[in-house]
């Protein structure tokens, strides 16, 4: 049972170092205090249920006294969400009672989704009450001439409205709306000049006496359609991307004369003010609409997409202007691979990749406007006032903790399935993000320069829009990035409630597990997530620099030409050139083949490249002698390896079958050549080592050096030998042929069968008090009640909810795989952050790694082990090995200088540095990351979902947001209750030892 | 006598919750202790001051001591806990928002110790930045920005970026975005403290420049005595926010209130700042050649020490009194 609990003890563990000054308890009696309960308990019920309770939880015996230790009561649940009948895997009747699902039951009949049913007021009082409002806060509005009072007179009308009370205002609409229209506009245009109140107030009456008068013959206030409406609004400038990308717009059944004066009239007009105030805006609006002119001229009133090469040109120029040629390059690749890569189309009209590509860009491109402004006004706000920061900031932590799925239930209930829905999603779940970067952008601005503003006589307004948000730039545009990429990450996930494009592709072949074309559109999606990840970081990097003011037009403005000559250049091929509009179905290539192969035969069979003899055999021999060489002559350990593995490969092509020796008398003849090379290297570098101790004959510097050339010459024999020996006898057999998924699925089902299934059994078997307990002390022993209560809280209610057994398998999947993480992630971080050069290096790997959404750590899992829980394992570990590396470096790097150099001035050796000095500092820092990789391993856990369904996961994918909702969100508040309880202690320890050691005040 | 320029009476800041009752519950008067022990933080207590028309009154005092806060209640960046502020003869706390924009935007001006200047901005639009905000038009804006620009000292480096300057320059820009208004009050809040003494020296040779045509309003932060004798009109010595003394420096070597306010004299070169007559003694007979009693006693020390006699001092062509040498080595080494 030690292994189960090997997350348990490193929390205690590492807990136990902290120390409370009044009563000083060991860390062995903290360990002892946390964990003795737990175990006892565990054990109890361990033996308990050996005999009495089947694996999923459900008890068997009738010592019904027991049994709510074990298992929380039905009855507790019931008064809660009520999941009655859910008893295990075998029970399919998910009978939805609680009150969770009963709400969203009833959004889900249409019926009762009318509200107006309930709004319907009866007229008599309500009018009379509701006027004496209006006329209340009418007359405050005109009196303090404030916003606010407008703004709440306005939604009291409305209110009024929804409510049916204004019913016999009604008037018939066809003269009234122009009425209204003309009155509204007029005053609005009034009050714009003016900016006097009382022109504001106008407007804003006569708009809302307007909406309210002609709006009463509809019918009235509908809470899901009022959803609708909201979301139809997405519906515009998506339908502007995609046109723009895909489908064009139009036919617009325009009638041809007056449009062909009034397209003239608006080009010159365009035109004229361009050169007259040699303005930018003015060029690109005039080169815009001179295209839609032309175009709609040309073939009239359908303005086609635009074709890939204007697209592949503009990512290209967009590029080149944001990080110079290489991100131009990588921007160009992202379209080519779009517009090339993937199979073509069976039928004409058929979507092909291209569409998906291009509609999945489009969402994102409409996305992240949105969340941005939205996350950015948010943070604005929140940044000003205290009051909201202080609301807002726990609420983040908290939809930050939420897998992305939860997100998709409400929307999918308010707005239904469809393309928008969503985006939605993809919007609802960037938004936080965001928000937290600006009103740390926002805050982090200078004091100076804020009063510099508030002296140069700026107003409120003119405080956000001149100073603070210009000032925060750097950082909204960091925001921006993290937007980008949460979209980038709902891509998949959104298409749940039916968001289309790639990830939706993606979505079905992976549940029909059509691994190969997964593959393919994957790589797709990730081509897209680095470009517009580098895209916008570069964003973000860029730095305004001067230029003389009076240089000619093309020299302060290079790129807006070159993004006009690609435009124009593109159309003029596309319309002489079909294939540069739309690439033609012969010059797609799709690989998803070679990826079907790669799972199917399971092998990587080298030999398949097998190169025939002398005209390659030769340059391969001076390649070896060369790399040979300069091993030897420089005593490089890499240049040794080089050669090895260059004889290898040349070995592995067969071009070494004439060394062919009969194994039998020459296996001995090399075993024995290198033992002896090895003992000859180690006595002499013994005799060596000791006289080095004793005489110090020579001096120690030319003796140390003598020693590292004799290790390099007695490595460099056994692996020659080695080598050789190798090539020489491996000749024979059937050259190099690995079957590697034969060693991964004997190693998972191993795997599966000794530890996998028998640790999920236990931790089906943990009882919930246990848990709790445990949650409890540990929070109690890092600092006091609060984390205790909180941690522990959140484990109770995992319990209340009616998820235990669940819950628990995630758990196990999450306790081994962030263990394995650990494990891996740490030493390698360590060992990364050692040297200045294989930092950089990896640092750049895992920016790499990171742009990935995280599906795509399945397609290796599934690759070498099929959908399996090994899979599951490995897709996490992967995912969550990244965190647990990043701030593993980290924290070592953020040890304080001073203290390495007085380490290193106390004569500490680089290990000891690290051990003694750099590693206990970092420690804090390193917790930080395991919590992190928690927190993808739980993310990771859910999408696993995807391809196996497990525990929460399952509740979550399966309840669909419109069948049984409660479920779903019942289940996501589970799963962030285990990441919240973990981050609790995690993050509470990481800040007490953080102070503790100095780092932070 | 005219109106001064700026009035502070009796004027309170304090941190700590609802500062105006435990402001009001003392009094209006509390004392460094009930402060302290209540736990609250006196930023500012009891300032009054008066700032005359052109001229340059310098805040000093160790780091802490309220000068800051002083002056951005003045400019009511921040908002004071009480007293009144006069600026023309306005009640300045009674001034309604958009009042206060009004005079930020045509009467104050305002310069920062780390020169705040807007990242996203070139220097022309730094500067133009006031007039911006106006709504002043393009053109004129950046005939007038240019125009300041050239008057700083940045000549044809309109369009560089704040990070393309040295720290020198930048304050330049700093100075340069608070003139552009022609303020009639100017807040420096230690303008100078952040470069080096080389440059620092250039600045307020530039300043006094730039004073002697724009005759401007002034209150001036330092922590340097030196600066503060080369620029100041009169010196305000403060501390734990409250103004200790205010005189010219003069008096302030002289007649030093206390030790605090002596300690701040002490390193200073006497013999520059001290006039003839502050120093002489009563006419006497025996009196040989005469001095002007409003020259530094520096200027005049070579012809004092080297008389056998007292030399007579003399002030609107009358004999006023007489100077010895021995007054005058007393007052260069500081005897006594
Ligand atoms: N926002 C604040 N909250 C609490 N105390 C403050 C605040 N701002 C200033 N103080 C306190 O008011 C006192 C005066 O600060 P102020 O900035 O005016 O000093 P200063 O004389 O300008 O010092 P320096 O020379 O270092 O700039 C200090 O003790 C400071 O701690
Ligand atoms: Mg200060």
């Amino acid at each position: 049972m030690s292994d189960q609990t090997a997350s348990e003890t490193i929390d205690t563990s590492d807990a136990a170092p902290v120390d409370s000054p009044k009563k000083q308890l060991s860390g062995f009696q903290k360990t002892a205090i946390a964990l003795g309960p737990f175990l006892v308990l565990w054990f109890a019920w361990w033996r308990l249920g050996s005999q009495k309770i089947s694996r999923t939880g459900k008890y068997e015996g009738d010592s019904g006294a027991l049994e709510w230790l074990y298992r929380t009561p039905r009855t507790w649940t019931v008064d809660w969400f009520n999941f009655a009948g859910r008893d295990g895997f075998a029970s399919v009747s998910y009978k939805a009672t609680g009150w969770v699902n009963t709400w969203f039951d009833h959004l889900r009949y249409e019926e009762l989704l009318q509200f107006t049913v309930a709004w319907h007021l009866p007229k008599g009082p309500w009018l009379f009450i509701l006027a004496a409002c209006l006329i209340g806060t009418g007359w405050m509005a005109w009196r303090t001439q404030s916003s606010r009072w407008t703004a709440g007179t306005i939604s009291l009308a409305l209110f009024g409205w929804s409510a049916n009370l204004f019913d016999f205002m009604q008037i018939p609409p066809t003269p009234w709306v122009y009425v209204f229209l003309v009155i509204t506009v007029a005053a609005a245009i009034r009050s714009l000049q003016s900016r006097e109140f009382k022109w504001i107030a106008a407007t804003a009456s006569i708009g809302t006496i307007g909406w309210v008068a002609l709006q009463t013959n509809e019918e009235s206030f509908n809470v899901k359609a009022f959803f609708r409406l909201v979301a139809g609004w997405l519906e515009f400038p998506l339908d502007v991307t995609e046109g723009l990308l895909i489908s064009g717009y139009g036919p617009w059944h325009l009638p041809n004369m007056p449009w062909i004066f009034i397209f003239a009239l608006l080009v010159g007009g365009g035109g004229w003010l361009a050169w007259q105030r040699r303005s930018a805006t003015w060029t690109i609006s005039t080169v815009l609409l001179s295209w839609m002119a032309a175009v709609s001229l040309y073939e009239p009133w359908h303005i086609p997409a635009l074709p890939w090469v204007v697209i592949a040109g503009l990512f290209g120029v967009v590029g080149w202007k944001l990080g110079g040629w290489r991100l131009a390059l990588l921007s160009t690749g992202f379209i080519l691979y779009a517009a090339f890569v993937g199979e073509p189309a069976e039928q004409v009209g058929a979507e092909t990749r291209w569409d998906k590509t291009m509609i999945t860009l489009s969402a994102v491109l409409v996305a992240v406007p949105i969340a941005a402004v939205l996350g950015g006004f948010v943070g604005l706000v929140a940044a000003k006032r205290r009051r909201v920061e202080q609301f807002l900031i726990p609420l983040m932590n908290l939809t930050q903790a939420f897998p992305h799925f939860t997100f998709l239930i409400p929307i999918g209930v308010f707005i239904g399935i469809s393309h928008k829905a969503g985006v939605i999603a993809t919007i609802a779940y960037a938004i936080p993000p965001m928000a937290r970067v600006t009103i740390l952008g926002i805050q982090g601005i200078s004091k100076e320069v804020i009063e510099a503003g508030i002296m140069g006589g700026c107003t409120r307004r003119q405080m956000i829009w001149k100073v603070e948000l210009p000032a925060a730039r750097q950082s909204l545009l960091v925001g921006v990035n993290q937007v980008v990429m949460e979209c980038l990450a709902m891509v998949v996930i959104a298409s749940f409630v039916g968001t289309a494009g790639l990830g939706q592709d993606l979505l079905f072949r992976l549940t029909g597990l059509h691994i190969g074309a997964g593959v393919e559109i994957g790589i797709a999606i990730v081509v897209m997530a680095i470009t517009l990840d580098r895209l916008s970081q570069a964003l973000g990097q860029l730095q305004p620099s001067h230029h003389k003011i009076d240089a000619p037009f093309w020299k302060r403005h290079p790129y807006l030409l070159a993004s006009g000559a690609v435009v124009l250049g593109g159309l003029l091929a596309a319309q002489t050139w079909e294939a540069a509009h739309r690439v033609p179905n012969s010059w797609m290539w799709g690989h998803e083949g070679f990826w079907e192969w790669l799972v199917d035969k399971g092998k990587t069979d080298v030999a398949w490249w097998s190169l025939s003899g002398g005209r390659w055999l030769v340059p391969l021999l001076g390649v070896i002698g060369f790399a040979g060489w300069r091993a030897w002559d420089s005593r490089s350990y890499r240049w040794l390896i080089t050669t090895v593995s260059l004889t290898l490969l040349g070995w592995s092509v067969k071009l070494f079958d004439f060394l062919h020796l009969s194994s039998k008398p020459w296996t001995y003849v090399f075993v024995a050549c290198g033992l002896t090379a090895i003992i000859y290297g180690y006595s002499t570098l013994k005799k060596l080592n000791t006289t080095d101790n004793e005489g110090r004959t020579t001096s120690g510097l030319a003796n140390s050096e003598i020693l590292q050339s004799l290790r390099f010459k007695v490595a460099t024999a056994v692996t020659t030998i080695a080598t050789l020996g190798w090539v020489a006898l491996r000749t024979t057999g059937e050259s190099f042929t690995v079957n590697l998924r034969d060693y991964t699925i004997s190693f998972r089902d191993a795997l599966e069968s000794w530890v996998l299934l028998p640790m999920r059994d236990a931790y089906l078997t943990i009882p919930w008090v246990g848990l709790v307990i445990l949650f409890g002390v540990v929070g109690y022993l890092i600092n006091g009640r609060r984390p205790a209560l909180l941690a522990a809280g959140m484990i109770a209610f995992i319990s209340l909810t009616g998820f235990w057994w669940q819950a628990m398998w995630n758990l196990y999947q999450l306790t081994f795989a962030v263990v394995l993480a650990i494990v891996f992630g740490v030493p390698f971080g360590i060992w990364a952050a050692t040297r200045k050069r294989r930092n950089a290096v990896v640092q750049v790997l895992l920016d790499f790694f990171q742009t990935f959404p995280s599906f795509v750590y399945l397609f290796p899992a599934i690759m070498f082990f099929d959908v399996s829980e090994t899979a599951i394992i490995v897709a996490i570990v992967l995912s969550a090995s990244v965190p647990a590396i990043r701030y593993t470096i980290f924290g070592i790097q953020n040890v304080p200088e001073p203290l390495v150099e007085a380490s290193t001035m106390a004569g500490c050796t680089p290990r000891q540095t690290l051990w003694k000095v750099k590693l206990p500092m970092a420690v804090p820092e390193i917790m930080l990351g395991i919590n992190q990789t928690i927190m993808f391993g739980l993310f990771m856990v859910m999408i696993a979902g995807l391809i196996k369904t497990t525990g929460l996961a399952r509740e979550l994918i399966e309840a669909q947001p419109n069948i049984d909702s409660g479920r779903a969100i019942v289940a996501g508040i589970a799963v962030a209750c285990i990441g919240m309880a973990s981050d609790v202690l995690i993050s509470e320890w990481a800040d007490k030892r953080k102070r503790q050691l100095g780092l932070i005040s | 006598m005219n109106q001064p320029k700026l009035v502070c009476r009796n004027l309170w800041k304090l941190y700590g919750p609802e500062p105006e009752k435990f402001l009001a519950a003392h009094g209006g008067n509390p004392s460094a202790e009930i402060i302290k022990e209540e736990g609250y933080i006196p930023a500012v207590r009891n300032a009054s001051l008066e700032v005359q028309e052109g001229e340059i009154l310098v805040l000093m005092g160790l780091s802490g001591s309220g000068k800051s806060t002083l002056v951005r209640c003045m400019s009511r960046l921040i908002e004071p806990t009480a007293g009144e502020i006069d600026f023309d003869g306005q009640d300045l706390r009674a001034a309604s928002e958009r009042e206060l924009v009004e005079l930020r935007r045509h009467k104050m001006g305002m310069v920062f110790q780390h020169f705040a200047l807007f990242p996203n901005r070139t220097v022309l639009e730094n500067v133009a930045f006031p007039l911006e905000v106006q709504g002043v038009d393009r053109e004129t804006r950046q005939t007038k920005a240019l125009e300041i620009i050239d008057l700083v000292g940045l000549h044809g480096r309109g369009d560089y970026y704040p990070r393309e300057l040295s720290g020198g320059q930048q304050q330049r820009v700093g100075i340069g975005r608070s003139l552009a208004v022609e303020p009639d009050i100017w807040f420096l809040d230690e303008p100078f403290s952040a470069l080096d003494a080389l440059i620092r020296r250039d600045m307020q040779d530039e300043f006094l420049r730039l004073q002697s045509t724009l005759q401007k309003t002034i209150i001036f932060i330092t922590h340097d005595f030196d600066e503060a004798i080369r620029l100041a009109d009169r010196i305000a010595i403060m501390r734990d926010g409250v103004i200790d003394q205010l005189g010219t420096a003069e008096e302030l070597i002289t007649n030093p209130s206390s030790d605090y306010v002596a300690a701040f004299t002490k390193n200073v070169p006497k013999a520059k700042l001290l006039r003839v007559r502050t120093l002489m003694g009563p006419p006497s007979s025996s009196a040989k050649g005469e001095v002007e009693g409003d020259v530094f006693v520096a200027s005049a020390a070579n012809q004092i020490l080297h008389a056998t006699a007292p030399v007579g001092v003399v002030q609107d062509g009358e004999v006023v009194g007489s100077i010895t040498a021995a007054q005058v080595t007393e007052a260069l080494f500081e005897a006594g």
